[in-house]
């Protein structure tokens, strides 16, 4: 695998990760669309970010992915050597169907969240919370701990494998939910904001982490965020959403090398201007652009 | 310990300063002795009819324990079935809260036509008035899980047990001590409502016979006595049930961590 100290080689085909492509995903909730055609992809091992307005539908199309919800049209489809599986959305049957088959995907572990709150079982530890998705999958106390333990060493948190949440800093829980959601070797890891809710310094810190973690890991990573220097900076694509219902705007390739002090170059900053770009585009302009895209 | 200290140290003061003034005033204005006797002359009565006090707390004593005991069990299963049903809950929880409202004396006698005189109708009665409280704060607590872990829950697919076994239950703790804290004050009261109706007199019969003879006897130097007693039997309880609640919530909930 990579090293990470090396992290200018981008991972193209590792057998860790799945493909997605989201294909023309429509979602409505109560009546309202909040998503209309939604078109992203990326590749097996591959890592996408979302950047869009508040309620622009970026996290609800990041549930759609993961199998939390059901698109009202459109199909979800995986690739994970050579087969697919899709999730449908065409006709009440066939999104049935594909619950199931997505659910297949999901049960064996394959696809990860990684939510901004953490969402760490205030009563347990946190060797016990980590564990918790091998303890679900009915894996011995022994087996998910000794488990469990490594991702902690692996991720330097060992000396807090018997705290509680409530005696972590902000920074650590997180740290402690991306340990938790790659305990299971995701091949598809879904990141809501997950550092939305920590000071820069934290935030820029875990930033490198998680490029690490993935490029370690080889899974795939799609990442939902509000800043745009985090998604240039970790993404290899970034997807903008605009508009509501919200709508993908057409993928900006980021050819970054994945090193930590890139982000003061100028490319980077050309980057980020593109993707700002976009996010600004008046209403009216969205449709057209949106258009294209498809 | 210095913390203990500070924290139990102001309301012993209080309860001397009070007892103190107590016997002062009975000092100075003499009323009757069956009116209003004295701290001491309570205390001296208590110590000459120590055994069969002690023996009338010890059989309210388990009369409340196994009221409450049944009364936790029983509501935190009720809860836990509701909690899974909309339909059951529906259906079934009005009722409980209607029973609720039917008076505990009234239904006093009923219990002893079922289950005759003695102590299987104080337990009963006992649990009849504890089980809504633990049910009610059990049933909020098991439905005000955090959305977030629910969700959490679903995408390890977590079975309905597993859910409530790992994530319900745990996250309703503090909901569910603070049902039972209410509970045991509520066991002993039942226990005393049970006993003026079904009680037996006798070497063993409980506080609440010890009140009603006494009274009848115009010894209420003991009737102040046996209801100090029962009061007592009612703080054991609750001391009891919010120690485990502590040692269940000291090392993650917000009520218990030191701020």
């Amino acid at each position: 695998m990579l090293d990470a100290s090396h992290g200018a080689v981008i991972p193209t085909n590792v057998d860790g990760g799945i493909g997605v492509h989201a294909r023309g995903v429509s979602h409505n909730f109560n009546g309202v669309n909040v998503i209309a055609h939604a078109d992203v992809q990326v590749k097996a091992g591959g890592f996408l970010a979302i950047v869009g307005d508040s309620g622009g539908g970026k996290t609800t199309l990041l549930r759609l992915i993961g199998g939390l919800i059901a698109p009202t049209r459109g199909e979800i489809v995986f690739t994970s050597s050579g087969q697919q599986k899709a999730n449908a959305g065409a006709s009440e049957s066939l999104r049935g169907a594909s619950d199931q088959s997505l659910r297949a995907v999901a049960q064996s572990g394959d696809i990860s969240f990684c939510f901004q709150e953490g969402r760490l079982l205030p009563w347990r530890n946190v060797l016990d919370n980590v564990a918790l998705p091998l303890e679900l999958d009915g894996a011995s106390a022994q087996e998910r701990r000794g488990t469990a333990s490594e991702m902690l060493a692996k991720m330097q948190l060992s000396d807090s494998e018997h705290k509680m949440p409530a005696q972590l800093s902000g920074g650590m829980r997180m740290r402690v939910a991306m340990a938790r959601a790659l305990v299971t070797r995701p091949k598809l890891l879904l990141l809501d904001e997950p550092f939305g809710a920590l000071d820069e310094v934290t935030r820029l810190a875990l930033d490198e982490e998680l490029r690490q973690l993935w490029q370690q890991t080889g899974t795939t990573a799609i990442l939902v965020t509000h800043s745009i220097q985090e998604a240039v900076s970790l993404a290899q694509e970034v997807v903008v959403m605009r508009g509501k219902p919200g709508r993908t705007l057409p993928v900006i390739a980021i050819d970054l090398p994945k090193v930590a002090a890139h982000r003061t170059t100028m490319k980077f900053v050309s980057l980020c201007e593109r993707v700002y770009e976009q996010m600004t585009l008046q209403t009216n302009e969205v449709a057209g652009v949106a258009g294209v895209a498809r | 310990m210095k913390k203990i200290l500070r924290v139990a140290l102001p309301p012993i003061f209080t309860a001397i300063a009070l007892l103190v003034a107590w016997e002062i005033a009975v000092l100075v204005f003499k009323p009757a002795a069956y009116l209003l006797p004295s701290p001491l002359m309570i205390l001296r009565a208590a110590t000459n009819d120590s055994r069969q006090l002690l023996n009338a707390t010890l059989s309210t004593a388990i009369s409340a324990g196994l009221g409450f005991v049944i009364a936790a069990v029983v509501g935190m299963v009720c809860a836990s079935v509701l909690s899974q049903s909309q339909f059951l809950q529906r259906g079934l929880y009005p009722l409980a809260s209607l029973f609720q409202m039917v008076p505990l004396v009234a239904i006093a006698p009923l219990l002893v036509i079922w289950f005759g005189y003695g102590l299987s109708a104080t337990v009963a009665s006992a649990a009849i008035v504890a089980v809504f409280p633990v049910l009610a704060n059990t049933l909020d607590g098991l439905r005000s899980t955090d959305p977030g872990l629910r969700e959490l829950f679903n995408i390890y697919n977590a079975n309905r047990f597993t859910r409530w076994w790992k994530l319900e239950l745990p996250s309703a703790t503090p909901n569910i001590v603070t049902g039972l804290r209410i509970a045991a004050g509520l066991a002993v009261i039942g226990t005393v409502v049970g006993e003026f109706v079904s009680g037996y007199a006798g070497e063993d019969a409980p506080l609440g016979m010890v009140v009603l003879a006494s009274m009848r006897s115009a010894r209420t130097d003991l009737v102040f006595a046996a209801v100090a007693l029962s009061a007592a039997v009612g703080f054991v309880l609750f001391g009891g049930v919010s120690l485990l609640g502590w040692l269940s919530l000291r090392s993650w909930h917000a009520s218990t961590l030191s701020r």
